[in-house]
């Protein structure tokens, strides 16, 4: 039964919410999740890759389950667009998820922890008022009306919620990548090896991946520039590949999506609000991982949350606190790795070809992300050094 | 105006991202354009993954 008053109301039912969720609610405060479908989890609008040593950081080894995880990935393949293979072993392995099963049990892991959970809950309108905020919600044809004293705005890509506040958070076509995935059964592939297929003419702007969830599953997706989007759409770019090195293959999932490759927004709070996950544009925008983000923006802001409740400061000053906190550690290459997407997105296919042909006859293990990207922006000083930092864990 | 094709959208939400009159919304089964606000910049045209978007000329028949 949705009330009519919460301390803090979150937008949106993803890791990023649910996990802001569970760190107020451990607090004592009351907090309500409202998400606009109708199950928690699906669709799956995701490749579902994340790095292990973030999901342990944020979650703690101790809590991941089995059933979250599909397959687990040391090593990674980039292919050429003439078809040249750069094989890379990762220092540091990542899980594929199974996201219907993680964030269903995160958002459990909320409910537990206090948290009240409504799915089919769609916000249409937030109003701001000087002490609270009034959100309007429309739920299976009923109407609700919820005053909070805070909100977390985790509506994901669209990212509505926080223009309410008189936040800005329009993305500009250049900065989103327009996403298609097929789930994909009779694959030949392998089951520990992620695989990257980078062309202009595949897919302008941006790559193909491959992301085993299994044994001869796995899901297949696009993402390329908004503004490459024109007489062919992500879609079709994907028909095109699938037809050509997978025509073997049954689809059991076909979904559309799109990732913000943007530099994150220039403030996270305002007075009462707090954005995080993909509403706050912090995913990577050279790999498109956004559920590492999702979770290291959520812990921090359902901890600050929480906290300004008990302190009765929701003020975007105290608020303040948990973005700080998020640029220092999480966030201190979201900046670089945007920069460098301005680069990749503009190498044409011969100079890709180039590239690849450096690690000819190379041995795999002796191949590390950092060297790919050094050799990606030789010419750019200023990256270079960077490279080194940011790649340093992979 | 900008026309959708309920058939193709699958409600991703890149053209709301991507609206600057934030005149698009997703509810739990429909995209809504307020053509009243609409500037027609085609943003959202630009980032749909499928076409479902379509700019047509205004034509009351």
């Amino acid at each position: 039964m949705i009330k009519t008053e919460y301390d803090i109301v979150v937008v949106g039912g993803g890791p990023a919410g649910t996990t802001a969720a569970r760190h107020a609610a451990e607090q004592g405060v009351s907090v309500a999740v409202f998400h606009r479908n109708n199950e928690i989890g699906a669709p799956v609008r995701c490749a579902e890759g994340i790095s292990r040593f973030i999901i342990e950081k944020y979650l703690g080894k101790e809590n991941i389950r089995d059933s979250w995880i599909s397959s687990e990935s040391d090593k990674c393949r980039l292919i050429s667009p003439s078809g040249k293979i750069v094989d890379v072993h990762l220092k540091e392995s990542g899980y594929i998820l199974n996201r219907r099963i993680f964030d269903m049990d995160l958002a459990d892991w909320a409910a537990r922890k206090g948290a009240q959970i409504f799915t089919g809950a769609f916000v249409y309108h937030v109003e701001k008022h000087e002490t609270h905020a009034l959100v309007f919600i429309e739920q299976y044809g009923k109407k609700y009306q919820v005053k909070a004293k805070l909100v977390i705005a985790a509506d994901g890509v669209e990212s509505r919620i926080a223009r309410f506040f008189g936040v800005k958070t329009q993305l500009r076509p250049c900065d989103i990548d327009s996403c298609a995935q097929v789930l994909a059964t009779n694959i030949a592939m392998q089951k520990d090896r992620i695989d990257f297929w980078v062309s202009q003419k595949i897919a302008p702007g941006g790559y193909i991946w491959l992301f085993p969830k299994g044994d001869g599953i796995a899901n297949i997706g696009i993402g390329i520039s908004g503004q490459h989007n024109g007489e062919k759409n992500a879609r079709q770019y994907l028909d095109e590949f699938l037809a050509v090195n997978f025509s073997e293959a049954s689809i059991l999932t076909n979904i559309l999506g799109g990732v913000p490759v943007a530099e994150p927004l220039e403030s996270f709070v305002a007075d009462g609000l707090m954005i995080i996950g993909d509403a706050a544009r912090v995913a990577n925008p050279v790999t498109g991982e956004g559920i590492g983000p999702a979770l290291s923006t959520g812990t921090r802001a359902g901890k600050v949350g929480g906290r300004a409740i008990l302190e009765k400061d929701t003020s975007a000053k105290f608020l303040k606190a948990f973005e700080k906190e998020w640029r220092r550690d999480s966030g201190k290459y979201n900046g670089f790795f945007y920069r460098l997407k301005e680069v990749i997105l503009n190498i044409s296919d011969e100079e890709l070809d180039r590239l690849a042909e450096k690690f000819a006859d190379r041995d795999p293990v002796s191949i590390t992300l950092t060297e790919v990207f050094r050799k990606v922006v030789w010419n750019k000083p200023k990256l270079l050094v960077d490279v080194a930092r940011a790649f340093a864990g992979f | 105006m900008i026309l959708t094709n309920k058939v193709l959208c699958d409600l991703c939400g890149n053209c709301v991202a991507v609206c600057p009159q934030s005149c698009i919304e997703i509810n739990h089964y429909c995209l809504k354009i307020s053509h009243e606000q609409c500037i027609e910049c085609q943003n959202c045209v630009a980032v749909c993954p499928s076409a479902a978007l379509k700019q047509v000329q205004d034509d009351k028949n």
